[in-house]
């Protein structure tokens, strides 16, 4: 699956890619919105999995950009995050969000989650 | 055939399940698993609960569902595990061990013989787990009463615009299949003609029905994201107890899963394997090795018997005759491969071992193993695990040092004790090497003076005095501990070792540690022999053991009074025996002339046998004799000679005792040589 991760930390950039690319997946990453839309500008990816607090472009911000693209309006998003809040979770699901997973998380529990996206 | 006809099927392979289950052990005393290891481990144990529920075995089930519940926690704790736990695990293995093998063997344990093992596991109950551990479970069976299981009626029909807000029905199914046993029925009914699909429009609707150990806030939360774009309805339903076995009966349009996930782990196993093995009877392959072997005896004849003449008539039949010799050997090689068993059958047991002596002995102690995929021949590997468990007892016990003396040593706390297997020509080399103190060179020589097994003023090279611990009688009071001697010395163990062509040596470097090494044969049915002559008797003497032979040696013979010859050979006197005398019968010369043969004895020791000729030197097929024959002190077997005739095998160092104590000329009782030909004073 070709997976784009975006989150600003590169610690986390790296064990998502490396659990990722493990599992046999194909990662790019992009340490903020306008660098992944960039990225998505000119590549189809699979699933995205993005940070929701991030310098320059929210997750919210970046998920209203990626669903504009008529390439990627149903490209499943995921946020991947440290909040739990019912509300912020609401307003994801209302911005076209496909799901969301709380930091921390462990590698087989990450490799599993992804592999509910494979396309068919 | 009937489920109780898989019984005994079932049972062995609960037999491989156990066995791989003990390769974790050691992994689960170093806290940690890898995650396969992990997931092995469950596999395995999930098979055996799953088959002892099919088949009734009552007893089996509630412990390895206690088993498979901590290996799931173990699982999602990434394969951490205290060290206790793993004792507990570890007693539970065991015992489901004993209960397997009751019920292979058809005898009963004392009721409540289990529940010591899992009280003492229970302390460690698994915390609660909520997605993964279900998921796991989704793959099993459910003969066994797992903690109860919620049944769920899901309806699930997506609104049209379902997808453009890039949801997917797919990833919400897939999610309902990780938490438990799913039931999926698509209703396509709405699905319009292709020419009026909208492909952005969602058309299919879903009725599902869940088995799971998940609480019905757990189901509602996976269908978060669709919630207002969909009708849901989530039921759960009372009746509990329906099995999804047979999924009930249901429309045409019942579709099934996407993905064919209900087959579990274990069935897929199981047919993967029947692919590419089948279980044969030893006894067939045995057979089997047997018949080979009369071939390769008949051939032999069959070449005897045709003469010069006949080849020179038919050039053919020469050639014809060679390449039925090749497809002999490649017959004999490839029968004796089936029978070829890697050493890790014998070394997966050892970890294990040496686990328990290092909580015994209150010394941590690891051990490293290579090589175990080296094969050999399954009457060799039968005959491994005693020496090698003895030799680990050993250095476990006497050579590694207590942690204190270790660090006052230099040393790392942790012993390190290795064990290696590989194979030379045509044998196989077993190291085991420790990097303990060392032999003590001073107490040893000391402790064989004090049992007369050496003259306290003989001059010893540090290497022989090493091998005096082999010596019979050799194991001290003193080091009789509860680990290594259990009434065995070494020597017992090399005595087993020789007795099937091995040799066994030991190296050792004062602080630096032991290393022992034992040789053996690749296979036990087959030997490389010397043929030789006594009167009209034909015998063969394993080349292994034979180091050199003399005619003409009464020239270089001494002769002892009342001990018959001796000989100088390699530095050495040693005592000259006759076969015509250690198995009375008549020789050509009545003792005297033949040829001296001089064969190893224990590694170290020699002795010469007198025969009155050679007369070839082939690759014997062994043929154990049958009854009250197979007790003859010196004979190890029989095999049949390229004419037809039965020679006897013999087992040089018996062969050796044997003469040894037959009298020579005259009074002999007073024996100034040992049998080996050592000098005592």
């Amino acid at each position: 699956m070709k997976i784009l991760a975006v989150d600003d930390s590169p610690t986390l950039l790296d064990i998502l890619s490396t659990t990722l690319n493990a599992a046999g997946h194909a990662v790019e990453t992009a340490s903020d919105g306008h660098q992944a839309l960039a990225i998505l500008a000119n590549k189809e990816v699979d699933l995205i999995i993005s940070d929701l607090n991030m310098v320059f472009m929210s997750g919210f911000e970046l998920l209203h950009e990626v669903r504009k693209s008529p390439v990627h309006m149903a490209t499943p998003f995921v946020f991947l995050t440290t909040e739990t809040d019912a509300e912020l979770k609401q307003a994801a699901r209302s911005a076209a969000a496909t799901a969301w997973m709380v930091k921390p998380f462990n590698p087989e529990q990450l490799v599993q989650f992804v592999s509910r996206f494979q396309p068919v | 055939m009937k489920a109780e006809d898989f019984r005994p099927m079932f049972l062995a392979e609960c037999a491989d399940h156990l066995a791989l289950l003990e390769r974790f052990v050691e992994s689960f005393a170093q806290s940690r698993l890898a995650a396969d290891q992990v997931d092995a481990a469950f596999r395995a144990i999930h098979s055996i609960k799953g088959g002892a529920g099919m088949f009734g075995l009552d007893r089996i089930v509630p412990i390895s569902h206690a088993l498979e519940s901590h290996l799931d926690n173990i699982r999602l704790d990434d394969g951490r595990v205290a060290d206790d736990h793993a004792a507990a695990l570890v007693k539970c293995v065991d015992c489901l061990t004993d209960l397997i093998e009751a019920e292979t063997k058809g005898f009963a344990l004392p009721a409540g013989f289990e529940n010591l093992a899992m009280e003492r596991l229970a302390r460690f109950a698994p915390q609660e787990v909520v997605e993964a551990a279900t998921a796991a479970e989704a793959a099993g069976d459910f003969t066994t009463d797992g903690p109860a299981k919620n049944l769920f009626a899901i309806t699930f029909h997506p609104h049209s615009g379902l997808l453009r807000r890039a949801n997917e029905p797919l990833i919400i199914i897939r999610e309902l299949r990780d938490i438990g046993k799913l039931q999926v029925h698509t209703d396509c009914s709405a699905v319009p003609d292709l020419e009026n699909i909208n492909p952005t429009d969602s058309y299919l609707r879903w009725e599902f029905v869940l088995e799971t150990h998940s609480s019905e806030a757990e189901v509602r939360k996976i269908f978060e994201f669709v919630e207002g774009d969909c009708d849901l309805v989530i039921v759960l339903k009372p009746d509990a107890a329906t099995p999804l076995a047979e999924p009930a009966a249901s429309p045409a349009q019942a579709v099934p899963e996407p993905e064919p996930a209900l087959v579990t782990l274990a069935e897929q196993r199981v047919t993967d394997a029947s692919v590419t093995s089948i279980r044969v009877e030893t006894e067939k392959i045995d057979r089997l090795v047997n018949l080979v072997g009369e071939i390769a005896i008949s051939q032999a004849l069959v070449t005897q018997l045709i003469d010069q003449s006949l080849f020179n008539a038919n050039p053919r039949l020469f050639q014809e005759l060679s390449q039925l010799l090749v497809h002999t050997q490649t017959l004999h090689d490839t029968v004796m491969s089936v029978r070829a068993q890697p050493v890790r059958t014998v070394f997966q047991r050892m970890p294990r071992l040496v686990r328990e002596l290092g909580e015994q002995l209150g010394k941590r102690i690891f051990l490293r193993m290579s090589g175990e995929a080296t094969e050999i021949d399954k009457t060799v590997v039968e005959q491994l695990a005693d020496p090698i468990v003895h030799m680990l007892r050993n250095a476990a016990d006497h050579g590694l040092e207590t942690p204190p003396e270790r660090l006052a040593a230099g040393k790392s706390p942790d012993g390190i004790i290795t064990l290696h297997a590989e194979q030379r020509g045509s044998r196989i080399i077993i190291e085991i090497s420790d990097d303990g103190r060392g032999l003590d060179r001073e107490k040893i020589r000391a402790t064989a003076v004090a049992r007369g097994l050496i003259a306290a003023d003989a001059t010893l090279a540090a290497e022989e005095i090493d091998n005096l611990i082999f010596l019979p009688g050799f194991t001290t009071s003193q080091s009789l501990t509860q680990i290594s001697g259990r009434g065995v010395g070494l020597d017992v163990e090399k005595q087993n070792v020789l007795r099937f062509g091995g040799r066994v040596n030991i190296r050792s470097v004062p602080g630096q540690g032991i290393q022992m090494t034992m040789s053996l044969p690749l296979t036990l049915a087959v030997l490389e022999g010397l043929i030789v002559r006594c009167g009209t008797e034909n015998y063969v003497i394993p080349v292994a053991s034979v180091l050199e032979c003399r005619s003409n040696w009464k020239a270089q013979a001494r002769r002892v009074p009342g001990h018959g010859h001796v000989l100088e050979a390699r530095g050495r006197v040693i005592a000259v025996h006759h076969l015509t005398d250690a198995f009375g019968i008549a020789g050509d010369n009545a003792g005297d002339g033949g040829v001296a043969i001089l064969v190893d004895l224990e590694g170290r020791d020699m002795a010469v046998l007198v025969a009155d000729e050679i007369t070839g030197q082939q690759q014997v097929v062994v043929k154990k004799l049958a009854g009250t024959l197979n007790a003859i002190p010196g004979i190890a077997g029989a095999t049949i000679l390229g004419d037809g005739r039965v020679a006897l095998i013999l087992d040089p160092s018996e062969v050796a005792s044997v003469a040894a104590r037959k009298p020579h000329d005259s009074d002999s009782r007073s024996g100034s040589f040992t049998n080996s030909g050592r000098m005592v004073a």
